[in-house]
Protein backbone atom coordinates (compact mmCIF):
# COMPACT_ATOMS: atom_id res chain seq x y z
CA UNK A 1 0.00 0.00 0.00
CA UNK A 2 1.50 3.28 -0.88
CA UNK A 3 -0.03 6.46 0.19
CA UNK A 4 0.46 9.45 -2.40
CA UNK A 5 2.92 11.76 -1.01
CA UNK A 6 1.31 14.97 -0.31
CA UNK A 7 2.45 18.01 -2.79
CA UNK A 8 1.94 21.47 -1.12
CA UNK A 9 1.70 25.23 -1.65
CA UNK A 10 4.41 26.83 -1.54
CA UNK A 11 6.24 28.33 0.81
CA UNK A 12 7.96 32.03 1.54
CA UNK A 13 11.28 30.35 0.66
CA UNK A 14 10.73 28.93 -2.86
CA UNK A 15 7.82 30.74 -4.54
CA UNK A 16 6.36 28.50 -6.83
CA UNK A 17 7.89 25.33 -5.46
CA UNK A 18 6.31 22.69 -4.10
CA UNK A 19 7.38 20.19 -0.72
CA UNK A 20 6.59 17.20 0.50
CA UNK A 21 4.98 18.36 4.14
CA UNK A 22 7.67 16.48 5.95
CA UNK A 23 10.71 18.29 4.01
CA UNK A 24 8.85 21.50 5.71
CA UNK A 25 8.71 19.73 9.10
CA UNK A 26 13.03 19.40 8.34
CA UNK A 27 13.12 23.05 7.02
CA UNK A 28 11.29 24.73 10.04
CA UNK A 29 13.16 22.32 12.96
CA UNK A 30 16.27 22.87 10.90
CA UNK A 31 16.02 26.21 11.51
CA UNK A 32 14.78 25.76 15.16
CA UNK A 33 17.98 24.28 15.67
CA UNK A 34 20.01 26.78 13.52
CA UNK A 35 18.33 29.55 16.55
CA UNK A 36 19.59 27.43 18.79
CA UNK A 37 23.31 27.59 17.74
CA UNK A 38 22.99 31.27 17.08
CA UNK A 39 21.97 32.00 20.88
CA UNK A 40 25.22 29.30 21.69
CA UNK A 41 22.63 27.51 23.31
CA UNK A 42 23.01 23.76 24.29
CA UNK A 43 19.18 22.80 23.59
CA UNK A 44 16.64 23.99 20.91
CA UNK A 45 13.66 25.21 23.24
CA UNK A 46 9.73 25.27 22.37
CA UNK A 47 10.46 28.85 21.90
CA UNK A 48 12.78 28.45 19.08
CA UNK A 49 10.96 26.07 17.00
CA UNK A 50 7.99 28.10 17.54
CA UNK A 51 9.50 31.04 16.32
CA UNK A 52 11.01 29.09 13.11
CA UNK A 53 7.55 27.24 12.46
CA UNK A 54 5.62 30.75 12.53
CA UNK A 55 8.53 32.18 10.21
CA UNK A 56 7.76 28.64 7.73
CA UNK A 57 4.44 29.73 7.16
CA UNK A 58 4.66 33.71 7.11
CA UNK A 59 5.17 35.90 4.13
CA UNK A 60 7.69 38.91 4.62
CA UNK A 61 8.07 38.45 8.54
CA UNK A 62 4.09 37.84 9.21
CA UNK A 63 2.40 34.80 9.54
CA UNK A 64 -1.45 34.87 8.98
CA UNK A 65 -3.29 32.21 11.92
CA UNK A 66 -6.90 32.21 11.35
CA UNK A 67 -8.09 36.37 12.24
CA UNK A 68 -4.59 37.33 13.47
CA UNK A 69 -1.44 38.93 11.66
CA UNK A 70 1.32 37.49 13.88
CA UNK A 71 4.84 40.30 13.96
CA UNK A 72 7.41 37.93 13.55
CA UNK A 73 9.89 40.69 14.16
CA UNK A 74 8.19 41.60 17.35
CA UNK A 75 8.15 38.42 18.54
CA UNK A 76 11.71 37.81 17.92
CA UNK A 77 12.78 40.76 19.87
CA UNK A 78 10.86 39.45 23.16
CA UNK A 79 12.10 36.38 22.68
CA UNK A 80 15.62 37.09 24.10
CA UNK A 81 18.06 34.58 25.63
CA UNK A 82 16.42 33.16 29.01
CA UNK A 83 12.91 33.04 27.16
CA UNK A 84 11.77 29.78 27.60
CA UNK A 85 14.43 28.46 29.63
CA UNK A 86 13.20 24.75 30.34
CA UNK A 87 12.89 23.89 33.89
CA UNK A 88 12.26 20.06 32.80
CA UNK A 89 14.76 17.55 32.88
CA UNK A 90 16.47 15.84 29.92
CA UNK A 91 15.45 12.78 28.44
CA UNK A 92 18.09 10.19 29.45
CA UNK A 93 20.57 9.91 26.45
CA UNK A 94 22.53 7.09 27.54
CA UNK A 95 25.95 7.90 26.20
CA UNK A 96 29.51 7.99 26.94
CA UNK A 97 29.20 11.20 27.88
CA UNK A 98 32.86 13.24 27.05
CA UNK A 99 31.70 16.44 25.31
CA UNK A 100 29.60 14.39 22.72
CA UNK A 101 29.43 17.18 19.51
CA UNK A 102 28.43 20.99 19.36
CA UNK A 103 24.98 20.86 18.16
CA UNK A 104 21.94 21.93 20.49
CA UNK A 105 20.15 18.78 21.32
CA UNK A 106 16.06 18.90 22.09
CA UNK A 107 15.19 20.34 24.83
CA UNK A 108 12.88 17.78 26.77
CA UNK A 109 9.16 20.07 26.17
CA UNK A 110 10.10 20.10 22.66
CA UNK A 111 10.51 16.61 22.56
CA UNK A 112 7.00 16.08 23.94
CA UNK A 113 5.73 19.02 21.20
CA UNK A 114 7.10 16.30 18.28
CA UNK A 115 5.18 13.60 20.26
CA UNK A 116 2.03 16.02 20.81
CA UNK A 117 2.04 16.78 17.27
CA UNK A 118 2.97 13.37 15.73
CA UNK A 119 -0.52 12.28 17.55
CA UNK A 120 -2.49 15.29 16.30
CA UNK A 121 -0.84 14.41 12.72
CA UNK A 122 -2.57 10.59 13.50
CA UNK A 123 -5.96 11.59 14.77
CA UNK A 124 -5.81 13.40 11.54
CA UNK A 125 -5.66 10.68 9.47
CA UNK A 126 -2.38 12.32 7.94
CA UNK A 127 0.61 10.59 6.35
CA UNK A 128 2.88 12.63 7.94
CA UNK A 129 3.57 15.18 11.03
CA UNK A 130 2.94 18.34 8.98
CA UNK A 131 3.78 22.41 10.17
CA UNK A 132 0.40 23.01 10.91
CA UNK A 133 0.33 19.99 13.42
CA UNK A 134 3.12 21.28 15.35
CA UNK A 135 1.75 24.29 15.62
CA UNK A 136 -1.41 22.92 16.89
CA UNK A 137 0.56 20.90 19.61
CA UNK A 138 1.87 24.22 20.98
CA UNK A 139 -1.99 25.25 21.46
CA UNK A 140 -1.31 25.09 25.78
CA UNK A 141 2.40 25.57 25.74
CA UNK A 142 3.95 28.60 27.82
CA UNK A 143 6.70 30.41 26.79
CA UNK A 144 6.56 32.28 24.09
CA UNK A 145 3.17 30.72 22.93
CA UNK A 146 1.69 32.03 26.37
CA UNK A 147 2.98 35.65 25.16
CA UNK A 148 1.62 35.19 22.13
CA UNK A 149 -1.73 33.94 23.62
CA UNK A 150 -1.95 37.45 25.50
CA UNK A 151 -0.60 40.22 22.93
CA UNK A 152 -3.56 38.62 20.68
CA UNK A 153 -5.49 37.70 22.72
CA UNK A 154 -6.63 34.55 21.70
CA UNK A 155 -7.08 31.18 23.58
CA UNK A 156 -5.60 28.14 23.30
CA UNK A 157 -8.89 26.56 21.87
CA UNK A 158 -9.29 29.55 19.75
CA UNK A 159 -5.80 28.74 17.89
CA UNK A 160 -6.34 25.37 17.10
CA UNK A 161 -9.81 26.11 15.43
CA UNK A 162 -7.67 29.07 13.38
CA UNK A 163 -5.35 26.60 12.38
CA UNK A 164 -7.81 24.02 11.68
CA UNK A 165 -9.90 26.93 9.39
CA UNK A 166 -6.76 27.86 7.82
CA UNK A 167 -5.76 24.48 6.68
CA UNK A 168 -9.28 23.61 5.78
CA UNK A 169 -8.80 26.90 3.60
CA UNK A 170 -5.89 25.61 1.77
CA UNK A 171 -4.34 28.81 3.34
CA UNK A 172 -1.36 26.87 4.69
CA UNK A 173 0.46 24.16 3.75
CA UNK A 174 -1.08 21.35 5.70
CA UNK A 175 -0.39 17.47 5.21
CA UNK A 176 -4.08 16.45 3.99
CA UNK A 177 -5.01 12.56 3.95
CA UNK A 178 -5.99 12.39 0.25
CA UNK A 179 -5.18 14.37 -2.38
CA UNK A 180 -3.28 17.48 -1.55
CA UNK A 181 -6.48 19.88 -2.60
CA UNK A 182 -7.38 21.97 -0.38
CA UNK A 183 -10.72 21.09 1.55
CA UNK A 184 -13.89 23.03 1.20
CA UNK A 185 -16.10 23.42 4.76
CA UNK A 186 -18.46 20.56 3.53
CA UNK A 187 -15.44 18.31 3.72
CA UNK A 188 -15.09 18.37 -0.16
CA UNK A 189 -12.08 19.78 -2.28
CA UNK A 190 -12.37 23.56 -2.42
CA UNK A 191 -11.03 24.09 -6.10
CA UNK A 192 -9.13 27.65 -6.51
CA UNK A 193 -10.09 29.33 -9.91
CA UNK A 194 -6.84 29.32 -10.68
CA UNK A 195 -4.89 26.05 -10.95
CA UNK A 196 -1.07 25.18 -11.81
CA UNK A 197 -0.46 22.16 -13.85
CA UNK A 198 0.05 19.78 -10.80
CA UNK A 199 -3.24 20.79 -9.62
CA UNK A 200 -5.19 20.61 -12.26
CA UNK A 201 -4.07 17.19 -12.99
CA UNK A 202 -5.31 16.40 -9.62
CA UNK A 203 -8.08 17.81 -10.14
CA UNK A 204 -9.14 15.73 -13.47
CA UNK A 205 -7.41 12.76 -11.92
CA UNK A 206 -4.74 12.59 -15.05
CA UNK A 207 -1.08 12.96 -14.88
CA UNK A 208 0.55 16.20 -15.15
CA UNK A 209 2.21 15.47 -18.36
CA UNK A 210 -1.38 14.57 -20.26
CA UNK A 211 -2.38 18.43 -18.93
CA UNK A 212 0.80 19.60 -20.03
CA UNK A 213 -0.31 17.65 -23.81
CA UNK A 214 -3.46 19.53 -23.67
CA UNK A 215 -2.21 22.67 -23.42
CA UNK A 216 0.74 21.79 -25.80
CA UNK A 217 -1.84 20.43 -28.57
CA UNK A 218 -3.98 23.49 -27.97
CA UNK A 219 -7.06 21.76 -25.71
CA UNK A 220 -6.38 23.57 -22.69
CA UNK A 221 -5.62 27.59 -22.10
CA UNK A 222 -2.39 28.24 -20.51
CA UNK A 223 -2.00 31.20 -18.18
CA UNK A 224 1.03 32.75 -16.82
CA UNK A 225 1.04 35.02 -14.17
CA UNK A 226 3.60 38.60 -14.48
CA UNK A 227 7.11 37.64 -13.91
CA UNK A 228 6.37 34.02 -13.06
CA UNK A 229 7.36 30.68 -14.94
CA UNK A 230 4.79 29.03 -13.77
CA UNK A 231 2.19 28.16 -16.36
CA UNK A 232 -1.47 28.26 -14.51
CA UNK A 233 -5.08 27.34 -15.70
CA UNK A 234 -8.75 28.25 -15.31
CA UNK A 235 -10.98 25.73 -13.35
CA UNK A 236 -13.87 26.52 -15.69
CA UNK A 237 -11.29 25.87 -18.92
CA UNK A 238 -11.03 22.08 -17.13
CA UNK A 239 -14.43 21.84 -16.87
CA UNK A 240 -14.83 22.64 -20.53
CA UNK A 241 -12.80 19.46 -21.07
CA UNK A 242 -15.56 17.32 -20.43
CA UNK A 243 -17.22 15.64 -23.13
CA UNK A 244 -21.07 14.47 -22.65
CA UNK A 245 -21.08 10.60 -23.12
CA UNK A 246 -24.14 9.13 -25.45
CA UNK A 247 -26.17 6.93 -22.81
CA UNK A 248 -25.19 4.18 -25.16
CA UNK A 249 -21.72 4.26 -24.40
CA UNK A 250 -22.01 5.23 -20.56
CA UNK A 251 -20.66 2.31 -18.33
CA UNK A 252 -21.45 3.25 -14.61
CA UNK A 253 -17.70 3.12 -13.18
CA UNK A 254 -18.97 5.39 -10.27
CA UNK A 255 -17.72 8.30 -8.96
CA UNK A 256 -13.95 7.65 -8.12
CA UNK A 257 -13.93 6.93 -4.02
CA UNK A 258 -12.19 9.97 -2.19
CA UNK A 259 -10.49 7.33 -0.25
CA UNK A 260 -7.30 8.90 -1.57
CA UNK A 261 -5.77 5.17 -2.80
CA UNK B 1 30.88 5.31 5.00
CA UNK B 2 29.96 2.58 7.00
CA UNK B 3 26.42 0.90 8.29
CA UNK B 4 25.62 1.09 11.86
CA UNK B 5 22.97 -0.46 14.01
CA UNK B 6 21.63 1.46 16.90
CA UNK B 7 20.03 -0.67 19.65
CA UNK B 8 17.41 1.31 21.56
CA UNK B 9 15.03 -0.77 24.40
CA UNK B 10 12.04 1.55 24.68
CA UNK B 11 9.66 0.01 26.89
CA UNK B 12 5.98 1.61 26.61
CA UNK B 13 6.66 3.37 23.75
CA UNK B 14 3.51 4.03 21.29
CA UNK B 15 3.51 4.94 17.55
CA UNK B 16 3.44 8.52 17.79
CA UNK B 17 6.18 8.91 19.90
CA UNK B 18 8.22 6.41 17.64
CA UNK B 19 6.55 9.15 14.52
CA UNK B 20 8.05 11.85 16.84
CA UNK B 21 11.36 10.47 17.75
CA UNK B 22 11.88 9.78 13.48
CA UNK B 23 11.54 13.50 12.54
CA UNK B 24 13.56 14.60 15.07
CA UNK B 25 15.86 11.80 13.76
CA UNK B 26 15.98 12.80 10.23
CA UNK B 27 16.28 16.45 11.16
CA UNK B 28 19.12 16.44 13.26
CA UNK B 29 20.59 14.09 10.13
CA UNK B 30 20.11 16.80 7.80
CA UNK B 31 21.57 19.48 10.13
CA UNK B 32 24.75 17.87 11.11
CA UNK B 33 24.89 17.43 6.83
CA UNK B 34 25.03 20.94 6.52
CA UNK B 35 27.30 21.19 9.25
CA UNK B 36 29.64 18.90 6.35
CA UNK B 37 29.55 15.79 8.62
CA UNK B 38 27.87 13.15 6.92
CA UNK B 39 25.47 10.91 8.19
CA UNK B 40 22.07 9.26 7.43
CA UNK B 41 19.00 7.65 8.90
CA UNK B 42 18.39 4.68 6.27
CA UNK B 43 15.38 2.74 8.28
CA UNK B 44 14.39 1.33 11.68
CA UNK B 45 12.86 -1.53 12.47
CA UNK B 46 10.57 -1.48 16.13
CA UNK B 47 10.23 -5.25 17.63
CA UNK B 48 6.87 -4.90 19.19
CA UNK B 49 7.14 -7.78 21.75
CA UNK B 50 10.70 -6.91 23.06
CA UNK B 51 9.94 -3.09 22.67
CA UNK B 52 13.61 -3.06 20.83
CA UNK B 53 14.27 -0.39 18.09
CA UNK B 54 16.86 -1.57 15.17
CA UNK B 55 17.78 1.52 13.36
CA UNK B 56 20.07 1.42 10.31
CA UNK B 57 22.54 4.64 9.90
CA UNK B 58 25.11 5.50 7.22
CA UNK B 59 27.87 7.12 8.79
CA UNK B 60 31.71 7.68 8.91
CA UNK B 61 32.11 6.40 12.34
CA UNK B 62 30.08 5.33 15.45
CA UNK B 63 30.49 8.75 16.98
CA UNK B 64 29.13 11.09 14.18
CA UNK B 65 25.89 8.30 14.37
CA UNK B 66 26.05 9.44 18.47
CA UNK B 67 26.10 12.50 18.05
CA UNK B 68 23.03 12.44 15.92
CA UNK B 69 21.06 10.71 18.27
CA UNK B 70 22.21 12.65 21.06
CA UNK B 71 20.62 15.84 19.10
CA UNK B 72 17.85 14.15 18.26
CA UNK B 73 17.42 12.95 22.12
CA UNK B 74 16.52 9.38 21.35
CA UNK B 75 18.39 7.10 23.98
CA UNK B 76 20.08 4.27 23.30
CA UNK B 77 21.61 0.97 24.38
CA UNK B 78 24.67 0.10 21.80
CA UNK B 79 25.66 1.71 18.12
CA UNK B 80 27.80 -1.41 16.29
CA UNK B 81 28.94 -0.81 13.08
CA UNK B 82 26.87 -3.67 10.93
CA UNK B 83 27.15 -6.05 7.48
CA UNK B 84 24.79 -5.25 5.01
CA UNK B 85 23.71 -8.86 3.39
CA UNK B 86 20.75 -8.88 0.41
CA UNK B 87 19.77 -11.75 -1.12
CA UNK B 88 20.86 -10.43 -4.70
CA UNK B 89 24.48 -9.72 -3.67
CA UNK B 90 25.38 -12.79 -2.07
Amino acid sequence: MTLPQPRLRASNRDAGALLPEADRVVAATHAAIGRAKARGAAEVTPDDLLLALLGEVSRFGVALVGPWAIDLEALDDGAGPGCGAPGASRTEGRRNAEGAGKGPCYAARTVRLFERAAAIARRDGAPATGVLHLLVAFATEDGLMQDLRTRYGFTAMEWRTALARTAEEGLLPVAAPGPGLPRGPGGGPRVPELLSVDEAAEFLGVHSQTVRNYIRAGKLPAYRLAGERFLRVLRRDLLALLERVPVEDAQDTDLPDTGGG
Amino acid sequence: MSRFIVERHLPGIDADALKAAGVRARTCCAEMETEGTAVRWIRSFFVPETEHTYCVFDAPNADVVEEANRRAQIPFLTIREALEMTPDAV
